[in-house]
């Protein structure tokens, strides 16, 4: 599904990431933990293509190609999926008229036709059930008014319409209590086919509990310092990340 | 001297010892003040001061001033703040009423013509000051600057070099004390503070009197980068007095300044507020409330200008204006090409006390960057009679309660002043203005 | 820049959709203006005698004004001896019937998507079509007339109806008020007229085409609106004209009364040409229009101007009569070359009048486009309530956006509220739109028009839909 070789990027003419690699395959739910400014949010950007963030050296397959060349909106359309860490507000725009554009726009990109407006509402219904959003708030202007939870669901929401292959859960987790925390990882679970990946990038483990991943990895200085399986996430919530990064710099 | 004359008059043969500029200089700007002529009534940006019929009046050219009495002193000295004072009557230094303690090393504050002379004995520093005169206020632009610097008798100048923290705030009281006479004066200021330098500074004008007469006021202001500088300024002119006042602040890097005016009458009192944001990071407050009765105008104009990146601007104005008296206020921030990230905000006010009273509001955006944040915004209203009658509700009598709501709609603006000492004063002078015009 | 968003740059603007000449005959009298001229135009349209009194009039007062220079417009210099004042299409008696008006205009208006045609017309629309000088075709005229309604050209209304138009004419807009209104004044041609009998309500919506063909001309029409007491109507205008190196000249005037309780919605979508991304060419559109309103009266103005190379405008509300309503919703958008200085004007003079303003200017390209605006309450206004909002946004780095109201308040128990902000797309915004699928530009058209959105819901609804595709369209090109 993703492969990862040798990734350095850079942000403002700093390198972030070192030199990382990964490999995800389909079916697979990979997560990734480090402390803060690892470069964990830096590779969720670059696996979406934001601007801003430059590739220095190694190389990115996506489901066998290049991703590194694609469009933000190509990648989309290829079923890469970013639930953004601070997802923004677009003032006078109707969650659903955006949400069904969205969809349309990469059902256009993938050869199918549009989808029927009733069609599209009765799954905006039975999603919604799935994160316990309110019916008002798609009505309302993008995550305008949201509050923090509400915007971290409404990302999921958005996951569980579009139906991505790849998704990439930038801190979704943070700022939510134990309930919505819950929301998100059903959410998550409800996504998981021989067919779906997801790299779940998080600061703590309690996200782990809900959705378990099939691999752990340690992100510290721009690498991966180590990998395991769901273990490692709870000896890292006991220790800290102290002893790797030490291991590292060594 | 000789007895009263027209500006022109003045402006054509000034007498020999006006000026802040030596010969030629100081001719070629009367001359350049001549030439741009006094703003006429069809002028757009000058068609609420009343300044007609100014080009016709005879003045007399302030000079020796009367000594001051106790009471006019004790009006414009904040009470209970110790400071270092100096105090100008009719636009003269009186060494004998200036009191000024030790300062830090390099500091310089007081007469610019005891500057001058101290720089021709060869102080840098005062040199240096010097140097900075008439750099910001735009003298061959500006009719009321060329003016000033072509007439003036004297000014005040503080110098703060580099890396230097003043601890009391600096006081420059400006009297107008006309005699029989009609009277043209023109206090001058020139402040420089140096990088990652502090200071505070208050002026304090006032107007005494039955004649009239026409001050107007030129105060320059330079930040060095990293600097910090609170100017606070108190207006306290006689019914019979027309003030125009000019204050140019320019901030480079990193730097800050607060401008504070408080204006509490006057026939009509034009401030001009010039700021300058021009170094990244540069931040700049401009601030103005007016306390007016009777027939006052005030006629308030800033031109605020993003020059660099990353700097943040706040203006807030806010009057309060009983029986005929007006206001106008007219803002205008100037975002240039290269400010991205500019973070602009400004806000009027008007609280209406009576059918006659007049707030006119004219608040501008001049945007060509594209990532900036500007927003201005304007309220006219009176006194909410909800809250009104709440008070009175409470047992609380009717003027009191008004009273009680126009001090607090002027109590966000005493919230501005970060120079803690002086809180207590202008609250004082606020209560009390509030307290004659009722 | 990223590679995507320079070749969304580089994709050619989509030429202006309205942009071709119709080859119509026309007739169209010598350039220049004279009070020889003056008296042509009254002549041809057949006028009574005070019409040409008072265009004379208007001329007279014209030729002792200056051109205003106050907006924030860079006008270059127009002679007005070298403008066609009057250019109609060729035609016999009248167009008593359809069949006899030109199969060439006809079809000028299928183009434009106002189809004229019996078995075509538009539904639950009344159009007048006015093509250069002359009002070529009025629909539904009928109907209307059964409810008393007067709907057509103002040369016909003059003709049928002059005391009415007599009564009202410049009553509003006074012959002095401006440089171009004066001009106007002397020279306008056809516009529409309507009249809305006492407590009628207009049972469709009625709408005006404009469009201007032939070369070397100006257009100059006017408007006059009377809603009777208690009555209501909702009036569309939408303006197109061909692509012509040269500028042309719109200088309109639109005057409403609104009587005693009664209600106008006028609603405009204005897409002159623009001018070429060079800056050649386009029409310089200064326009006067002003409602007054009686008693209780309600005049809305709602305006999408995406078009002229220059656009001057300032749609006002006298609030004459005590609890009349004002309001203005505007979207002006200006891209390339494009200046737009428009805004509007509340005039508070009865007791508990109210108005609203809500004007969204965006700027792409390396246009400049300024609000100006004027809210005044009068000594006598006890009540009066203002609330204004005037947002701007900035697409690129070489447009500007201004804003310039003037609040003038004589009277203690008043409120005027003004807030306005300016900022920019955010690369955040678009960059989340990208990453759910949908193109650069798309997601650009859709933030705009999200920030469009509460003047755009203010619009009829076949209105509303166009409103937004000319967003999109005006916009392209400008991403990056």
């Amino acid at each position: 599904m993703l492969q990862i070789h040798n990734l350095h990027a850079s942000v403002a003419g700093k390198e972030i990431l070192k030199g990382l690699t990964l490999d995800v395959k389909p079916g697979e739910i990979h997560a990734i933990m480090g402390p803060n400014g690892s470069g964990k949010s830096t590779l969720a950007n670059v696996l979406a293509g934001r601007d801003g963030y430059e590739v220095t050296a190694g190389d990115v397959l996506y489901q066998g190609r290049n991703l590194l060349d694609r469009e933000p909106e190509e990648r989309a359309g290829d079923g890469i999926f970013l639930a953004f860490q601070y997802p923004v507000e677009i003032p006078g725009v109707p969650n659903l008229y955006f949400l069904r554009m969205a969809l349309n726009a990469q059902r256009r990109h993938r050869g199918k036709p549009e989808i029927p407006a009733e069609d599209f509402l009765r799954l905006v219904s039975e999603k919604l059930k799935l994160v316990h959003l309110e019916d008002g708030l798609q009505k309302r202007a993008v995550n305008e008014g949201f509050s923090g939870g509400e915007k971290k669901r409404n990302e999921i929401f958005q996951m569980l319409i579009l139906e991505p292959r790849l998704a990439l859960l930038d801190e979704t987790d943070s700022g939510l209590d134990i309930d919505a925390l819950k929301i998100v990882a059903e959410g998550v679970n409800a996504m998981r086919s021989p067919d779906f990946s997801a790299v779940v990038v998080t600061h703590y483990q309690r996200l782990l509990d809900y959705i378990v991943p099939d691999q752990v990895h340690v992100l510290a200085g721009g690498r991966i310092v180590k990998t395991g399986g769901r273990e490692l996430a709870l000896e890292l919530e006991k220790c800290g990340y102290g002893w790797l990064t030490q291991e590292v710099t060594a | 001297m000789n007895g009263a004359r027209t500006l022109a008059g003045w402006l054509t043969d000034p007498p020999e010892d006006a000026g802040l500029v030596a010969g030629a200089e100081r001719t070629r700007l009367a001359l350049r003040a001549l030439e741009l002529g006094l703003p006429t009534a069809r002028d757009e940006a000058w068609r609420y001061s009343r300044l007609e019929g100014l080009a016709e009046e005879e003045l007399m050219l302030a000079g020796e001033g009367p000594a001051p009495t106790a009471p006019q002193l004790t009006a414009l000295t904040p009470e209970g703040v110790r400071v270092d004072r100096v105090v100008v009557v009719n636009g003269r230094l009186m060494p004998e009423l200036c009191e000024i303690g030790p300062l830090p090393a390099g500091v310089g504050f007081g007469s610019l013509r005891a500057m001058a002379r101290a720089a021709q004995g060869g102080l840098k520093e005062a040199a240096d000051l010097l140097e900075r005169l008439d750099s910001l206020c735009r003298p061959d632009q500006r009719m009321f600057s060329a003016l000033n610097t072509a007439l003036a008798g004297d000014a005040t100048g503080l110098w703060v070099p580099d890396g230097v923290r003043l601890e009391r705030p600096l006081l420059v009281i400006s009297l107008v004390l006309p005699g029989a006479d009609a009277l043209l004066t023109q206090p001058r200021l020139l402040v420089v503070i140096g990088r990652e330098s502090q200071a505070s500074v208050m002026e304090a004008h006032g107007g005494f009197g039955p004649t009239p007469y026409f001050c107007n006021a030129v105060s320059e202001f330079q930040l060095g980068a990293g600097a910090r500088l609170e100017h606070l300024r108190v207006q306290r002119d006689s019914p019979a007095g027309r003030r125009v006042s000019g204050a140019f602040l320019r901030v480079e890097a990193g730097a800050h300044v607060r401008s504070h005016t408080f204006t509490t009458g006057g026939r009509s009192v034009r401030n001009e507020f010039q700021l300058e944001l021009a170094g990244a990071g540069a931040r700049g407050e401009v601030n103005g409330l007016a306390l007016l009765s009777g027939e006052s105008v005030v006629d308030n104009h800033t031109h605020v200008t993003h020059l660099a990146p990353d700097c943040e601007s706040r203006q807030t104005f806010r009057s309060i204006l009983a029986e005929r008296s007006r206001s106008v206020f007219t803002g205008r921030i100037l975002v240039a090409r290269d400010a991205q990230r500019t973070d602009a905000v400004q806000s009027f006010a008007g609280l209406l006390l009576s059918d006659t009273a007049r707030a006119l509001a004219r608040p501008q955006l001049e945007i060509l960057a594209d990532n900036v944040k500007c927003t201005h915004g304007a309220t006219v209203g009176s006194l909410d009679p909800d809250s009104l009658f709440y008070l009175r509700s409470r047992g609380i009598p009717k003027a009191l309660a008004r009273r009680l709501m126009i001090h607090a709609f002027c109590s966000d603006m005493l919230g501005r002043v970060r120079t803690s000492e002086m809180i207590n004063p202008l609250d004082r002078l606020v209560t009390r203005t509030l307290a004659e015009q009722a | 820049m990223s590679s995507e968003t320079q070749q969304i740059r580089e994709l050619a603007a989509q030429d202006y959709k309205y942009g071709f000449t119709s080859d119509i005959e026309s007739d169209t009298i010598p350039a220049g203006l004279s009070e020889e001229i003056v008296a042509l135009i009254s002549r041809r349209k057949d006028e009574p005698d005070f019409m040409l009194e008072w265009r004379l009039k208007a001329y007279r007062a014209w030729l002792e004004m200056s051109v205003p220079d106050w907006a924030y417009l860079n006008v270059p210099p127009m002679d007005f001896q070298s403008i066609s004042y009057y250019s109609a299409p060729r035609k016999k008696e009248g167009p008593a019937s359809l069949d006899e008006v030109d199969p060439e205009l006809l079809e000028t208006f299928e183009k434009l998507g106002i189809p004229l045609g019996e078995r075509a017309r538009l539904a639950g629309v009344a159009v007048d079509a006015v093509f250069d000088s002359e009002s070529v075709k009025t629909t539904y005229k009928k109907e209307l007339a059964t409810r008393g309604i007067i709907f057509c050209s103002i040369s016909e209304a003059l003709r049928e109806h002059p005391e009415l138009v007599r009564r009202y004419l410049g009553s509003v807009v006074p012959m002095r008020d401006n440089f171009y209104a004066a001009l106007n004044t002397a020279v306008f041609s056809d516009g529409s007229f309507v009249y809305i009998p006492k407590g009628v309500r207009c049972p469709m919506e009625l709408s005006t085409y404009f469009r201007i063909n032939a070369a070397g001309t100006g257009q100059f029409e006017r408007t006059l609106i009377i809603a009777d007491e208690g009555s209501y109507v909702s009036y569309l205008e939408g303006c197109t004209a061909p692509m012509r190196d040269e500028n042309q000249l719109h200088a309109a005037v639109v005057e409403l009364v609104a009587l005693k309780g009664a209600s106008i919605k006028y609603s405009t979508v204005q897409n002159w040409y623009p001018g070429d991304r060079e800056g050649r060419g386009g029409i310089f559109n200064f326009v006067t229009k002003r409602g007054l309103c009686e008693e209780k009266a309600r005049i809305s103005w709602t305006q999408v101007e995406t078009g002229s190379a220059i656009t001057w405008k300032y749609p006002s509300c006298i609030l004459k009569g005590d609890d009349s309503v004002g309001e203005f919703y505007s979207v002006a958008l200006t891209n390339n070359h494009q200046q737009a200085d428009t805004g509007a004007k509340m005039i508070h003079l009865g007791r508990n009048t109210s108005s609203t303003i809500i004007s969204k200017g965006i700027s792409a390209g390396l246009s400049q486009n300024s609000y100006r605006g004027l809210v005044q309450v009068g000594s006598k206004a006890t009540g009066a309530r203002n609330h204004s909002q005037c947002d701007s946004l900035l697409i690129g780095d070489r447009c500007g956006a201004h804003t310039w109201p003037v609040i003038d308040v004589r009277n203690p128990d008043s409120v005027v509220e003004h807030e306005a902000t300016t900022s920019r797309i955010s690369d955040d915004q678009v960059f989340y739109c990208r990453q759910r699928g949908i193109k650069e530009e798309d997601a650009v058209s859709m933030i705009v028009n999200g920030f469009c959105r509460e003047v755009l819901a203010e619009l009829p609804m076949e209105f509303a839909v166009e409103a937004q595709k000319l967003l999109g369209l005006s916009l392209e090109g400008s991403v990056g």
